[in-house]
């Protein structure tokens, strides 16, 4: 009995880490659908203040949450997003950081809307409050082939926060109406979230419980060979 | 037994070139700096190769576990091929070990 030990602990082990593995990945893969599910752009507007801090990282439950914003815009720190579509035109996303409080307060990236091509003239400046949902920076790796231009072609932190000298929120909030002369920017327009990875965990977890069932049924086959042994043992002795 | 050898060899090599390629990516993906295009690369190639190795070596593992026992190999040595499909170069190498040791046990397969 005692030799049987060692390898029974040893699937006991392995069978308990693969299950845990699978159940893990079986969690990921609900959460990220929950959180693909869940639409928060109908609810009221809450102030910018209530959902996080200039310092905070993005809070993740609240993507598309309305947020009121009330401040000063940074004329100078104007960019433009390229490859958005309006109704199946390409054009530019016009974004204009908007310092939260006064003028030298933390500053959110503000998308004003959709327009065909750059103007100037579209840019605000002075105080204002505006509407906007409330949307992590993007990071989908893409290129900026000139970056020298007022055109970028994702909304990334790193790259607004050079053209202000105020600091950045980790976020970015698109105007639930557009500015005149703008149409408005659509979250359809923005790159739709994966199913494709939340199917992965999935097939993950699956194959997780695989190994743990073949590591319990190896341990198995093994017991039964090592019965057969010292039965053959224990015959040959008689 | 002839079947499982063939088998077992071309899952063997299918699995040593996802698990290269899943190298390849890797060093891509952590290697470089982010956001270019390479990076970029390596960051999807590793996602969908992880994911293909992932259930070619779910087959791969059955198949490695008939042939040892119809070869009447010992734990350890099903060990070794099961653990040769998770790391890189090693199962070309226990591929041909495996092969050398069915021909030296098995005259009908040389």
């Amino acid at each position: 009995m005692k030799r049987l030990i060692g390898p029974t602990a040893l699937a006991l082990v392995l069978v308990a880490v693969a299950a845990a593995l699978g159940v893990w990945q079986l969690r990921a893969w609900q959460d990220r659908r929950d959180a693909e599910a869940r639409d928060l752009t109908q609810l009221d507007p809450v102030p910018l203040a209530d959902v996080m801090g200039p310092d905070d990282p993005f809070p993740g439950q609240d993507v598309g949450r309305p947020v009121d914003l009330a401040g000063e815009w940074l004329p100078q720190g104007a960019f433009y997003v390229s490859g958005r579509e309006d109704a199946g035109r390409d054009g530019l996303w016009l974004v204009v950081p908007l310092a939260v409080g006064g003028p030298d307060d933390p500053a959110i990236p503000v998308v004003l809307g959709w327009t065909e091509s750059q103007d100037a003239s579209l840019v605000p400046s002075g105080e204002a409050t505006v509407t906007g949902w409330l949307q992590p920076p993007e990071g989908n790796g893409a290129f900026d082939d000139d970056p020298d231009d007022d055109v970028v072609p994702q909304l990334r932190t790193a790259d607004a926060i050079q053209r202000v000298d105020n600091d950045l929120y980790s976020a970015y909030a698109v105007a639930t109406s557009p500015a005149d002369g703008l149409d408005a920017a659509t979250l359809d327009a923005l790159p739709e979230v994966g199913r494709f990875t939340a199917l992965r965990n999935l097939l993950y977890a699956f194959e997780w419980w695989f190994f743990g069932a073949f590591a319990a049924f190896v341990w198995w086959r093994w017991v039964r060979d090592e019965q057969a042994v010292r039965e053959a043992e224990a015959a040959s002795v008689d | 037994m002839r079947n499982l050898f063939l088998t077992y060899r071309v899952l063997a090599f299918v699995v040593g070139v996802l698990l290269l390629a899943l190298a390849v990516g890797m060093v891509l993906k952590y290697g470089l700096a982010e956001g270019g295009d390479l990076q970029t690369f390596g960051d999807s190639l590793t996602g969908i190769v992880a994911l293909i190795h992932g259930w070619v070596y779910i087959v791969y593992v059955v198949v490695a576990f008939l042939l040892s026992r119809r070869a009447g190999w010992s734990l350890q040595f099903l060990v070794l091929m099961l653990l040769a499909g998770l790391i890189p170069v090693l199962i070309f190498w226990v591929e041909h070990n495996v092969a050398s040791r069915l021909r030296a046990e098995h005259a009908e397969l040389r």
